[in-house]
């Protein structure tokens, strides 16, 4: 029988001594100057190969063997019946060590692509609407002490609004609580933004640039799909989860290293969260009747307000698909309006060239009366007849009935900073319409038959060069 | 086998562990912790630290780690749960976070204190454990009381905080029956810090001095007051500089600043009569930091085992340990049966520091 040579240390001093090891049956026999055990190889704990380092046999009472002759252990050990355990013969393979590389990078793009998504989804569906509300809260003082300013859109406006997204029809039956809040957007300009919490929030500028009403309902039903699919909590999931990963894999490397791959990874999803809310937004105006390329209408408008004059989300870098937070604007608006020909007439129709005071002072003289298509169209004829020399007289008429006169007004205009300025100096309907009122609207657009203007309360005016008290 | 060893000699640490075997060691670990959700990561641990424990010899003996996973699951899902807690209570409210943030403040310390327990009850060589009996009353003075000083001292005296934290961690371990000692005072710690900063000054002036000199134009465009463009050249310029400053004193100070510390603190560590000496080199350090640095980036971690093999044998490869007499002396700790000591381990569970 072979005999291996050990050290032996009896656990209760460091003092190391030369031993045998030898197999006896079912006896391991350690044998040295000063000592003799006997011990039942199944009472012993032997260590897992480990390169070069000693085999050690442990045992129960605290003293161990230390064996570097790793051959004539390994025999020993092999005529003793004992056998390396599944994970000791995996890592001592190089084929293992590429089977694990393999595995473990098709399990993170598997987990990263299927399972992060679904854990959060989980966790999501799962955290109490108290923790969602005071989520919420906090980023809405947030965004209003450093970006926000008070609506400037009247009571009538906003309500207007959350009226009609109320009446419309919910694909999933019903959404989830939300509120609508309006906001002056500052910086951000014509943006809507979902929270946590439900909270909705629609900038003045937002309404300011939609087309109509429909607009700014498709931007709400889009907004809408964002809070049905919890996607701003999912979000927020994501990315606590994707920084633990990825610090914790190149933790040790540098904190900088680390921020840039989770910065790119959660780009991904936001992107597939836009297209997400977008196609939620797709059902939800078909089931009301109402044409999806509203959406895309208004999309186009909110990138013309960011970047006129360009069609692309960033021409000209090949990574803007790949690293942007949104999908591409035009792939979206191609989505939602489903016809090429049609993409290409929003986008040229949404980039307006902007007006200068000096064209506006010059196409507005003339006589202007109530669009068909303006919301206040129904509540009667106004003929408002602006003179070259800035002054203006603007007659009302009853509905329908061009001779029954209600009322006439006698006011100054001007042109300023893109505004229309009309003040009011004498009415022989004093009860009506008083003296010395100011309204101020904004020119979105002129030209030889229309004007389309937009009002401090915030309604889009559409005003067509006529003279007729009420245009058919 | 027996190492009576005459006074003055010294015994080299050798480090057996290769790139090649640990990194299938560490696929094999990481593979598996991933497909068990991160539970295998405890087991992964530890047969990582066995391997660097067992490769790791002196005098012919080698160290060993007894560590249990389950402790160390333990410890880890306590740090997930502060971690999540942390995040989450950032969501609610930033008061809600702040509040979370000193209770994590407040039980730091004892989870350090325990798993500087855990990690040496759990360390043994030649068959004798070595255990940490630093008082939690202690942890807290040195790991809340010290850094707080430092905070509020602006970080003046953060070569004083750090100056007690290894001396709270050396004076409190022992081998066996034997306390180790440690007699390095603040002023050495200060000596590196300061030398350290004046290097950074100099590195920083030498760095803007060649930004100087490769951007003039840039700098003559402020001097004559220019344009918004030429402003917005500068400012992205002067992110580049101190991007380029920071990690140029990031791959040249850090590594200075580790060979300095190791050397400082194990040159004033004893083990009773017996001492160790440690002569770890910044130039040797920093090519190691710098190739790891580069060789991790573009193999998108795969050389990560590698270069943690590099720097351990580099780091105990340079140090040795000076026995006076016999090696052979020294005793386990008879007052702590192994029964107690098991008790003891049970309440015990691993916490990385590092999270």
């Amino acid at each position: 029988m072979d005999e291996v040579q050990a050290s032996y240390y009896d656990g209760l001093t460091a003092r190391s001594q030369p031993v045998r090891l030898s197999l006896n049956g079912k006896l391991l026999t350690v044998s040295g100057d000063f000592l003799t055990r006997h011990e039942p190889l199944s009472s012993l704990e032997i260590s897992e190969p480990m390169g070069d380092a000693p085999r050690i046999v442990r045992f129960t009472d605290g003293a161990h063997c230390e064996v570097i002759d790793h051959t004539a252990f390994t025999r020993l050990l092999r005529d003793a019946g004992i056998s390396d355990g599944l994970v000791v013969r995996m890592q001592a393979r190089w084929q293992w060590a590429v089977i694990a590389v393999l595995l473990t990078v098709i399990t993170a793009a598997a987990g990263y692509r299927w399972g992060l998504p679904a854990a959060a989804d989980w966790i999501a569906g799962r955290l109490p609407d108290s923790l969602l509300a005071g989520m919420g809260e906090t980023t809405l003082e947030i965004l209003d002490e450093h970006v926000f300013g008070p609506s400037q859109l009247s009571s009538k406006r906003q309500e207007g609004i959350v009226h009609s997204f109320a009446r419309l029809r919910v694909p999933t039956g019903s959404l989830p609580a939300y509120s609508i809040e309006f906001r002056d957007g500052g910086r951000i300009g014509a943006n809507a933004f979902a929270l946590p919490d439900g909270t909705i929030i629609v900038t003045d500028q937002l309404a300011e640039i939609a087309g109509d009403d429909e607009e700014i309902l498709s931007v709400l039903a889009h907004e809408a799909g964002h809070l049905e699919r919890r996607h701003s909590l999912r979000m927020l999931i994501q990315g606590s989860i994707v920084g633990f990963v990825v610090g914790w894999y190149l933790g040790d490397v540098s904190s900088v290293a680390a921020g840039l791959p989770s910065a790119i990874l959660q780009a991904r999803y936001s992107r597939e969260f836009e297209r997400e809310a977008d196609r939620f937004a797709m059902q939800m105006l078909e089931l009301n009747n109402i044409p999806p390329v509203a959406l895309a209408r208004i999309l186009q408008r909110m990138q013309a307000d960011m970047h006129c004059a360009i069609s692309g989300d960033t021409p000209g870098n090949p990574f803007g698909d790949y690293l942007g937070s949104h999908p591409a604007t035009s792939e979206r608006i191609s989505t939602l309006a489903g016809d090429k020909s049609l993409v290409a007439e929003i986008m040229d129709s949404a980039c307006m060239s902007p007006l200068d005071d000096a064209g506006i002072e010059e196409m507005m003289p003339g006589s202007w009366v109530i669009s068909p298509d303006d919301p206040d169209h129904e509540y009667g004829g106004v003929i408002g007849e602006y003179r070259a020399d800035g002054t203006k007289q603007t007659v009302f008429y009853v509905t329908n009935k061009c001779e029954n006169r209600v009322a006439t007004t006698q006011s100054r205009w001007w042109i300023e900073n893109g505004y229309l300025y009309t003040q009011v100096e004498t009415s022989d309907r004093p009860d009506v319409f008083d003296e010395g009122e100011l309204f101020k609207d904004r020119v979105v657009s002129i030209d030889s038959k229309q004007a389309v203007l937009f009002s401090e309360d915030g309604y889009r005016l559409y005003r067509t060069r006529s003279n007729r008290c009420l245009n058919e | 086998m027996s190492s009576n060893n005459p006074v003055g000699h010294t015994e080299k640490l050798t480090f057996s562990g290769k790139g090649g075997e640990y990194f299938r060691i560490w696929i094999v670990n990481l593979a598996l912790s991933i497909l068990t959700l991160g539970i295998y990561s405890a087991w992964a641990k530890v047969r990582r630290l066995k391997y660097f424990y067992q490769n790791t010899r002196l005098a012919d003996s080698s160290f060993d780690f007894h560590g249990d996973p389950i402790a160390i699951l333990k410890g880890r899902v306590i740090a997930v749960i502060l971690l999540l807690a942390y995040n989450f209570s950032g969501m609610i409210s930033p008061q809600a976070a702040l509040v979370t943030f000193a209770l994590l403040v407040l039980v730091f310390p004892w989870l350090i204190v325990r798993s500087l327990r855990f990690k040496l009850h759990n360390s043994s060589y030649r068959g004798l454990r070595f255990s940490f009996r630093g008082t939690n009353r202690n942890g807290y003075v040195t790991f809340l009381l010290f850094p707080l000083l430092a905070l509020v001292t602006l970080y003046l005296l953060t070569p004083l905080a750090h100056q007690r934290i290894k001396r709270f961690q050396h004076t409190n371990s022992w081998y066996g029956s034997s306390q180790f000692a440690f007699n390095a005072g603040s002023g050495a710690f200060f000596a590196i810090y300061g030398k350290m900063l004046l290097m950074a000054i100099v590195l920083i002036a030498l760095a803007a001095g060649g930004a100087v000199l490769m951007q003039p134009a840039a700098f003559t465009a402020i001097g004559a007051g220019q344009s918004e463009e030429a402003m917005a050249q500068l400012v992205s310029s002067i992110l580049g500089f101190m991007l380029v400053v920071y990690l140029l004193l990031f791959v040249l100070l850090g590594p200075w600043f580790a060979a300095r510390m190791q050397n400082l603190v194990w040159n004033n560590t004893t083990l009773e009569r017996h001492s160790f000496a440690s002569n770890v080199h910044a130039r040797g350090l920093l090519w190691i930091y710098l190739s790891n640095f580069i060789g991790i980036l573009l193999t998108l971690g795969l050389y990560k085992p590698f270069a943690d093999i590099r720097v351990a044998r580099y780091r105990l490869e340079h140090m040795a340990f000076a026995p006076v007499g016999d090696m052979d002396a020294f005793m386990a700790d008879q007052q702590q049966s192994p029964t107690a000591t098991g008790e003891e381990a049970a309440d015990l569970f691993d916490f990385d520091i590092s999270f």
